[in-house]
């Protein structure tokens, strides 16, 4: 049932403005792939492409290796949940989820079976009586869920699905999304600008910005080598800084950041990078007297940890995430201290 | 309750007008259509008879009665189909430019006077019109066509030019209730345009289509200008009816005649607000 989505050469331009720059993409049958980007990086133009509901200037759309970039979105075999839901509100739970199937023409009692069963798949039986309305937030996802896994869709696009709920909904659909995903098989692509929901759900992700897929992998390729700055800073890699010297030592390289100098290994890398990303939660105060020298330039308390900004000795800025239990009482703005990188706290990025 | 008597205070004048301005000057209508006239005197006396209402009965008024309410009826399922794919072009097809300049389109024309609307079609539907000129010319017919005007064609097409915008303006508030994203997810999930629209688009539509055949039926109902400056000889619509009446000063068989109308008019929109829920069209604004 799942099907293999091929984007080759796809563009997309309004007038002079160019909202996706030439771009190919195989996302694999049965995936789960995410389009991470802020607003305006072209993610949601890509799955309206996908959809059919906007044609591509250049290039072309292929499900399955079949060229489907003139078919209409009603004749695509990919369902959509939208940004906002769409919803029909003049129409009960079941009508908005058996809507698909009586334009297909299928037979009231089947359909009736088929309405059933997606309500239970989604956790809604016995809700098919409802108006729209009555219904929460929540549930109103699920119904648009199941309107359009009730099509057995080849391919499910979400349309940054979870934007305005709250983030305990938040977290129960996401695990709904991800249980679904296994049960249904479907490729699955989502569109979204949360990178959590990205990391913890996806297969693979692409991280796009200004209409370009600036990295395309799996979600800890993407943590442990990112492409360029770009990427790290979107994935939540935010010190980034340039070290002393980078040296290729045999399946390492030797990185020196402030004097001190630390083996990284390669991660399959063959140029020297320029720049390292320094991953916050592997930052710790020193016990002994080594380590590199830093003051601090603020403190936040974060709840179960404290955020800490350090000024390293050659002047470069990078966060830290304290755990509030190991943090020192009495530091203060100002104050020296030597702070250790941890094991996989220097990340190489290629660019 | 303190905002409570103040909501109150401020709309009292609101509520005063309505009751002095309306109900007010019904009610006296409704009362005088049960007293008597009598012809020889022209005297009206209070009373409690249903003599004028019989006289409806007389002198083939219930005809014109019936016959208004054809014409009206036509001209607003006329308008209606007029208006609906304008007002579903205006919505979602023009850009907020070219919407301005159709809706404007449709409003200029009443910047003229009305009488001077309708005798406008004097000029286009006559013998020496606009469109008998062409005709001829064209060679499409010798003769210019007599039906075009003084004639029934000629009163509903006035009817239509002169009250399509009033179908217009309801349906365009009630488009707002379809969100662009309803006709994706129509397609989305299989549905042709065809299916779309009859599925979605005019089932959300409903309050606004019958408010916009409201506007307009009760407006032709009303009017008597198209039908004396394009209607043929013996033409006649109630308030031509109604005024005939008053030039004799029979005001109760006038006042019943209104009452007829007034009473077939609210059972319309009662049975209307039930069948198509007129009330929501003014949800969004709760």
């Amino acid at each position: 049932m799942a099907i293999t989505i091929g984007l080759q050469g796809v563009s997309r331009r309004y007038g002079s403005v160019t909202a996706l720059h030439e771009l190919d993409l195989e996302i694999k049958a049965g995936e789960f792939f995410t389009l991470l980007g802020s607003s305006g990086s072209g993610k949601s133009t890509t799955l309206k492409i996908i959809g059919g509901f906007e044609q591509p200037s250049t290039g072309s759309v292929f499900f399955d290796g079949q060229d489907v970039t003139r078919t209409p979105a009603n004749r695509r075999p990919c369902n959509t949940v939208f940004q906002n839901l769409a919803l029909f509100p003049h129409m009960t739970v079941a009508e908005n989820v058996g809507y698909g199937l009586r334009v297909q023409g299928e037979a009231k009692p089947r359909r009736i079976e088929r309405v059933n069963d997606a309500l239970s798949l989604v956790n809604l039986d016995g809700y098919g009586d409802r108006g729209i309305a009555m219904l929460s937030g929540g549930q109103q996802q699920r119904v648009a869920l199941a309107r359009a896994l009730v099509m057995e869709p080849g391919i499910l696009l979400l349309d940054e699905p979870l934007t305005g709920l709250d983030e305990g909904l938040r977290q129960q659909m996401r695990d709904e999304f991800g249980r679904l995903h296994e049960k249904t098989g479907a490729t699955f692509v989502l569109v979204t600008h949360n990178q959590d929901e990205a990391l913890t759900l996806s297969d693979r992700m692409a991280i796009m910005h200004d209409g370009k897929i600036e990295q395309v992998g799996a979600p800890e390729d993407i943590l442990n080598t990112p492409n360029n700055e770009f990427v790290a800073r979107f994935v939540g890699l935010e010190s980034i800084l340039v070290p002393e010297s980078i040296k290729a030592d045999g399946k390492n390289f030797a990185v020196s950041i402030a004097g001190q100098t630390y083996a990284v290994p390669r991660g399959g890398l063959e140029r020297t990078p320029q720049k390292v990303a320094i991953r916050s939660d592997r930052v710790r105060f020193s016990e002994t007297a080594t380590g590199v020298s830093a003051t601090i330039s603020y403190r936040h308390f974060r709840g179960r940890h404290h955020e800490v900004g350090l000024r390293l000795a050659d002047g470069a800025e990078i966060t830290a995430e304290i755990p509030t239990e190991s943090m020192p009482d009495g530091l203060g703005i100002g104050d020296e201290v030597k702070v250790d990188l941890q094991a996989g706290a220097i990340i190489l990025m290629k660019n | 309750m303190f905002h409570i008597r103040r909501g109150l205070a401020l709309a009292s004048p609101g509520f005063l007008s309505i009751l002095v301005l309306g109900f007010i000057p019904l009610s006296v209508i409704v009362v005088w259509s049960f007293w008597t006239w009598d012809p020889s005197s022209y005297w009206i006396k209070p009373d409690l008879s249903l003599d004028a209402y019989a006289a409806i009965g007389d002198a083939g008024r219930w005809k014109v009665l019936v016959w208004s309410f054809g014409k009206a009826l036509l001209a607003s399922f006329i308008c209606l189909l007029f208006a609906y794919p304008a007002a579903l072009a205006i919505h979602f097809v023009a850009g907020p430019k070219w919407a301005f300049v159709l809706m404007a389109a449709f409003t200029v024309p009443f910047f003229t006077s009305y009488l001077i609307r309708a005798f406008s079609w004097r000029l286009v539907l006559g013998r020496t019109g606009l469109i008998n000129t062409w005709l001829i010319n064209l060679g499409i017919v010798d003769e210019p066509l007599d039906w075009l005007l003084f004639s029934d064609f000629a009163v509903i097409l006035g009817l239509v030019a002169s009250y399509l915008p009033f179908a217009m303006f309801p349906l365009l508030l009630v488009l707002r209730r379809v969100e662009p994203s309803f006709l994706a997810a129509s397609q989305d999930l299989g549905a042709g345009f065809m299916r779309t629209l009859f599925s979605v688009i005019l089932p959300l539509t409903k309050p606004g289509i019958f408010a916009g055949f409201l506007f307009v039926f009760v407006s032709a109902v009303g009017s008597s200008t198209e039908v004396q400056m394009l209607g043929g000889a013996g033409a006649s619509m109630i308030s031509i009816m109604i005024n005939d009446v008053m030039r004799v000063v029979n005001f109760p068989l006038a006042f019943a005649i209104s009452s007829v109308v007034l009473v077939a008019l609210f059972s319309l929109v009662i049975v209307g607000n039930a069948v198509f829920g007129l009330t929501k069209l003014f949800e969004d604004f709760k």
